[in-house]
């Protein structure tokens, strides 16, 4: 009897212990719901970026890409369109808002330690546009120029909320923020800042669980 | 009562599926409510995100135009334009830690409730009556708005306590030390 009690203790212990594991093993992503219709989505990119800009770019979405899902950013070239998700009448359909255009472009909003922001639309259920405009009331670069921002690095978080994948903030378990190991979705960056040019662990899973593989 | 093997191999099944539902909920990714509410066929405004300065109270204090505490007393529509995204949060000022120490009140942009769908964008919706020590930057048309969209809030308690973003939860006393350090 008494071992029995010891077994059924046992088996207890290892279950306790293998659901508190499973428990707190939730991936570090969060997915807002909505998704493209299809398994890839074109964007252009204002003209006036210069051309090592756009390869940063592309360079991001190159990163996405090949995270083992089957979505895919096609680069579709320049555009004159040049969307600004902090103009008033964005929300209304101005500025590049509600256009059926994904565009990244460009403005100088000010020193709001906000330094890139994207905004997105939705019909239907799916997603059917974003967004991203960069704050050049900072510095960008794509060569590490001291005190500014790495295209890439902001690109790559950025097109993860094309996706519809949500900021992160947790600067422990699971998403790590503010450390080395931090997934590319969290919203915390500083100038200099290259490690959001490649993806986590936990990014790749939620491009693959939204869009499979 | 007499434990059988009957018994154990229950119990041994009755782990194992409560193990496989919580793992199996563990790989499912959160997903908001907004999924499963009826799709509008008309394209629809579903959210932003922003790409911040990390919180780091040397960062912050120094990028920050103004950091002032005080108390939430009054908000409308953003230049009482009732069709804005925006609302105008008036801050009666109880102490400048940066910025023109003869300020005494401070509009405040802030996004309108109806236009945030995600929990990380809450903290940038200041409520009534809140006292708050905030970091503030300034938009390109002269609005003050919260550094860091959401990052630049801070709670005080009445504990005196602060919460806000990981880094800058602490005794205001503290914080108020940290934020002068960073500007000396």
């Amino acid at each position: 009897m008494k071992s029995a009690y010891s077994k059924i203790l046992g088996i207890l212990i290892v279950t306790s212990i293998m659901s508190t594991w499973s428990a707190t093993n939730v991936f570090a992503y969060i997915y807002d719901g909505y998704r493209w219709r299809g398994t890839s989505v074109s964007y252009h990119v204002n003209s006036a970026f210069a051309s090592s800009f756009i390869t940063a770019i592309q360079a991001a979405d190159t990163t996405w890409d090949g995270a083992g899902s089957r979505f895919r950013f096609n680069y579709a070239g320049t555009t004159s369109r040049n969307p600004n998700v902090w103009a008033s009448n964005y929300a209304s359909g101005g500025s590049g808002g509600n256009d059926t255009y994904s565009d990244i472009g460009y403005y100088n909003n000010g020193a709001t330690l906000v330094y890139a922001e994207g905004k997105k639309w939705q019909s239907g259920g799916y997603l059917v546009e974003v967004d991203t405009t960069l704050n050049t009331y900072y510095g960008f670069t794509t060569v590490g120029t001291a005190g500014y921002f790495d295209v890439q690095n902001i690109i790559t978080h950025e097109l993860g909320h094309w996706l519809h994948l949500v900021d992160l903030t947790s600067p422990g378990y699971p998403s790590f923020c503010g450390t080395a190991a931090e997934s590319t979705v969290c919203s915390g960056t500083y100038a200099g800042e290259t490690r959001k040019r490649s993806l986590e662990t936990d990014d790749k899973n939620g491009i693959k669980a939204i869009y499979g593989t | 009562m007499k434990i059988t093997d009957n018994h154990l191999v229950a119990i041994v099944f009755i782990g194992f599926l409560t193990f496989a539902f919580i793992y199996g909920n563990s790989l499912t990714p959160q997903i908001s409510p907004t999924a499963t509410t009826t799709p509008s066929q008309t394209p629809q405004l579903i959210g932003s995100d922003e790409i911040i300065a990390a919180p780091d109270i040397q960062v912050y204090s120094q990028g920050s135009i103004a950091i002032v505490e005080g108390t939430v007393k009054t908000i409308q529509s953003h230049n009482s334009d009732t069709n804005s995204a925006y609302n105008d949060a008036t801050i009666t000022i109880q102490k400048v830690l940066k910025g023109d120490p003869a300020m005494s009140t401070v509009n405040v942009m802030i996004p309108k409730q109806a236009s945030l769908v995600q929990s990380v964008e809450e903290n940038s919706i200041l409520n009534l009556g809140e006292k708050v020590l905030l970091f503030l930057g300034i938009d390109s048309q002269g609005n003050y708005v919260i550094a860091g969209s959401y990052a630049g809030k801070c709670l005080i308690n009445a504990d005196g306590n602060v919460t806000g973003q990981a880094a800058f939860s602490m005794p205001l006393t503290d914080l108020e030390a940290k934020i002068l350090a960073a500007l000396n």
